[in-house]
């Protein structure tokens, strides 16, 4: 779900981070460069009031967790004579779970099953902060070092912290249907709940290598998508262990409060229940 | 236990000053009976008998008996909450406080290793005595001051008018006024929801009265303003656990009517918000019941249901769930997962109806009802006698029975007490045989051996359990 190029002219960037500065992609609130051992997230959308986003930025839960990426600082960067909030992130390499997808790639059941446990890991850790990441998706996974038992997670909580009045975005990439909970889809708030859906949408995805509610170029209307959802998900392979396909269960609930919380959903999983 | 609501008028309050004939048929003649009791300094005697029953002594009084065996150390708030063990609360509201120690020494000497022991008062509705009285227990490891906050916003909860106007008969609309103006000068914040400090005080009174477990104030929920009402209570739990100070602990009180527990959507809105905000580890939920049959307990499958999904969601996101004035069903809830549960002698301590005045035909006395653990049920007096005959009963051997025999004649009191202590007895048992199926598993074998003995037994009307095929149904 990125946008074709980045927004800001690619040698404006360069003049700026360095010549080794490489576009990786574009969100919902800004655009991404590699620089070196580090991620920048240019927020380049037309801003109000800068020092606005900038205090949002600061207010970002700093969460210290290998299943989490690493904020290092918030700076004001100048390109091309205007002046932007750029947050420094450590650069995962490997790629991300997308471009897995796109290319066909798929984890073994065992890889998968410790995809999940690390994802919730991750979870865990950002909802012991009280944040709701909100917007968890497969363009959000980074793999660490490309292996399917180390995901990180990306964009933490960024969609609930930043404020959209403060900031332009682009309205056709707010949140990905595809990925939202049945409370968001009916347009309530997100709940930690609704990023446990997420995570289970995203490993069943992995192991039915096909998204377990949607077929690629179906058109279904919203309803008949959250009826779907209602009904729940096709069953799991036959080599999955009984603990992870109940707790894919468990997480694509229909009903927040039956995914239970990160936490608990951990301990479930090492009780092999 | 009495059937308050069998009265022409439920109280709104506990009354304090009600007479007690209980005493002159329990008298020991001064003689009272210890237990020893491990300590931190070593061994030392639990009064389980007598005046002072409740108090921890380095030596037993003179004259009194010591009984075989030895307690064990008291826990602290913290061991008792985190023990798994049923947490038994004993709800204020007898005249006699000194049996009220009694029955928790006793329950705490033979049982304290499968049963916490904890006891509640009512800010509004009891006295500084009564709940000084009701604290000064040394086997009660919690002590909860309830602040019932519902009693100053009502909510969508059905409570007897405050109003004199609302009665037909004028001494008793005056008399509800005075006490809707009594409990106020016990709970002064009744009065100051709007205030910017509410929560401070609510918490204050708490600490006064000498509370070691906090709560939220617990006003009401709306079922028609849920979403509000709801954020209303977890906003005022964030500013109470704020407010706290070294080494307190908070529980999230939640006042739920009757309508939000039975209603799907209801409950999930209200589920889906416990699980959301995790700050909160123990939660303290009265539901109202809907007052529909002459069963003793409710009997609503889907509010037994409601209450499941509660119970269980409590356990597998491992807050405590503690259930106050719900009596024998709270107890049978710990099936499902709920950590402890409330009662009393009164009606009020055992469940929290919807207030449904009575008019009682003149001349009409209360029924004298006693509990009987095997039928999981009380039964009139009569009844019990003639269940005594039957072969498969077991009779209650408890220092209140053999009271009631000697002396030949039903005490309502005493009675109580009984009634009391067995619910204590039938605590510690699930966590006594629970290795079998947990405690569902042995609430599974107490419901069903109580359905077998009632089966064949010619129980009709209030005497029949009804509250039990319902249970069944849910286990
Ligand atoms: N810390 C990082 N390390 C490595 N790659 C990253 C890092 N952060 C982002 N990326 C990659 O950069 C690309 C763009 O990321 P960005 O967060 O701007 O957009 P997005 O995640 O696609 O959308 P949105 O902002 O709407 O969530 C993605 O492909 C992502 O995998
Ligand atoms: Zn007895």
């Amino acid at each position: 779900m990125s946008v074709d190029g980045p927004r800001l002219p690619h040698a404006e960037v360069q003049a700026c981070l360095g010549s080794q500065a490489t576009f990786l992609g574009g969100g919902t609130f800004g655009d991404t460069w590699r620089c070196g051992s580090e991620a920048v997230k240019v927020l380049c959308g037309a801003a109000s009031d800068p020092s606005q986003i900038q205090r949002e930025i600061n207010g970002l839960t700093r969460v210290k967790h290998p299943n989490v990426v690493e904020l290092y600082e918030v700076r004001m960067l100048s390109i091309g004579g205007d002046s932007y909030p750029a947050m420094i992130f450590e650069y995962i390499a490997g790629g991300d779970v997308l471009e897995r997808l796109l290319q066909d790639q798929w984890p073994s059941t065992d890889e998968a099953e410790d995809f999940l446990r690390n994802l919730l890991e991750g979870i865990n850790a950002l909802h012991e902060t009280s944040t709701i990441h909100r917007d968890i998706k497969p363009a959000n996974i980074a793999l660490r070092n490309g292996r399917w038992n180390d995901p990180v997670i990306l964009d933490l909580g960024l969609s609930k912290q930043l404020d959209a009045r403060t900031i332009t975005v682009y309205p056709n990439l707010i949140g990905t249907p595809l990925y939202m909970a049945p409370e968001q889809l009916r347009g309530e708030r997100a709940v930690k709940a609704s990023d446990l859906w997420a995570v289970g949408l995203v490993t069943a995805q992995l192991l039915l290598r096909e998204h377990p509610f949607y077929k690629t170029g179906e058109n279904i209307s919203a309803q008949e998508y959250l009826d779907r959802l209602r009904i729940g998900p096709p069953s799991f392979p036959p080599n999955l262990k009984q603990s992870t396909s109940a707790a894919l269960k468990r997480l694509l609930s229909y009903v927040a409060y039956s995914r239970g919380s990160a936490r608990s959903n951990l301990r479930r999983l090492s009780e092999g229940r | 236990m009495t059937d308050d609501h069998e009265d022409w008028l439920q109280p709104l309050w506990d009354d304090d000053d009600e007479s007690d004939d209980s005493s002159e048929v329990l008298a020991d003649n001064g003689v009272s009976e210890v237990v020893k009791i491990q300590t931190p300094d070593g061994i030392d005697f639990l009064i389980v008998k007598g005046g002072d029953s409740g108090a921890i002594v380095h030596a037993p009084p003179a004259g009194s008996t010591t009984s075989p065996g030895l307690a064990g150390q008291i826990p602290n708030r913290d061991e008792a909450l985190s023990s798994g063990r049923p947490l038994f609360l004993f709800t204020a509201g007898q005249r006699n406080h000194v049996q009220g120690n009694e029955v928790l020494s006793r329950l705490y000497a033979e049982h304290g290793d499968h049963l916490s022991v904890g006891v509640i008062a009512s800010i509004p509705r009891h006295n500084a005595k009564k709940i000084h009285d009701t604290f000064n227990c040394d086997v009660a490891a919690v002590r909860i001051a309830d602040p019932e906050g519902f009693k100053s916003d009502r909510g969508s909860l059905i409570l007897a008018s405050e109003n004199a106007d609302d009665y037909n008969n004028e001494e008793t609309g005056k008399a509800a006024e005075k006490e809707a103006k009594r409990l106020r000068e016990r709970a002064p914040y009744l009065d100051r929801v709007g205030d910017d400090d509410y929560i401070a005080q609510v918490l204050d009174a708490q600490r006064a009265a000498g509370a070691n477990l906090l709560l939220t104030s617990g006003r009401a929920l709306h079922a028609a303003d849920l979403r509000k009402t709801l954020d209303g209570a977890v906003d005022e739990g964030n500013t109470a656990l704020e407010l706290l100070r070294d080494g307190e602990r908070l529980a999230l009180n939640l006042t739920i009517p009757f309508e939000c527990m039975i209603n799907g959507n209801y409950l999930e809105v209200l589920l889906n918000e416990l699980v959301e905000q995790d700050q909160f580890d123990i939660w303290y939920v009265r539901v109202q019941w809907r007052r529909s049959t002459d069963s003793a307990q409710p009997i609503d499958s889907e509010l037994i249901k409601g209450y499941k999904e509660l119970c269980n969601l409590s356990q597998d996101e491992e807050r405590l769930l503690i259930l106050p004035q719900t009596g024998l069903t709270g107890w049978y809830l710990m099936a499902h997962g709920a950590a402890g549960f409330g009662t009393g002698t009164s009606g009020t301590g055992q469940g929290f109806w919807e207030h449904r005045p009575v008019r009682r035909r003149k001349g009409a006395t209360n029924a004298e009802r006693l509990f009987e653990s095997s039928l999981l049920h009380s039964v009139e007096y009569s009844t019990h006698q003639l269940l005594e005959t039957e072969p498969d009963y077991r009779a209650c051997e408890c220092r209140w029975c053999d009271a009631l025999s000697a002396s030949g004649v039903f005490n309502q009191s005493i009675a109580e007490w009984h009634g009391v202590y067995n619910q204590g007895i039938l605590a510690a048992t699930i966590s006594r045989d629970s290795r079998a199926g947990g405690y569902a598993g042995s609430v599974r074998r107490i419901v069903k051996a109580a359905q077998e003995f009632a089966d064949g037994k010619a129980l009709a009307g209030r005497e029949e359990p009804k509250h039990i095929p319902v249970w069944r149904q849910h286990l």
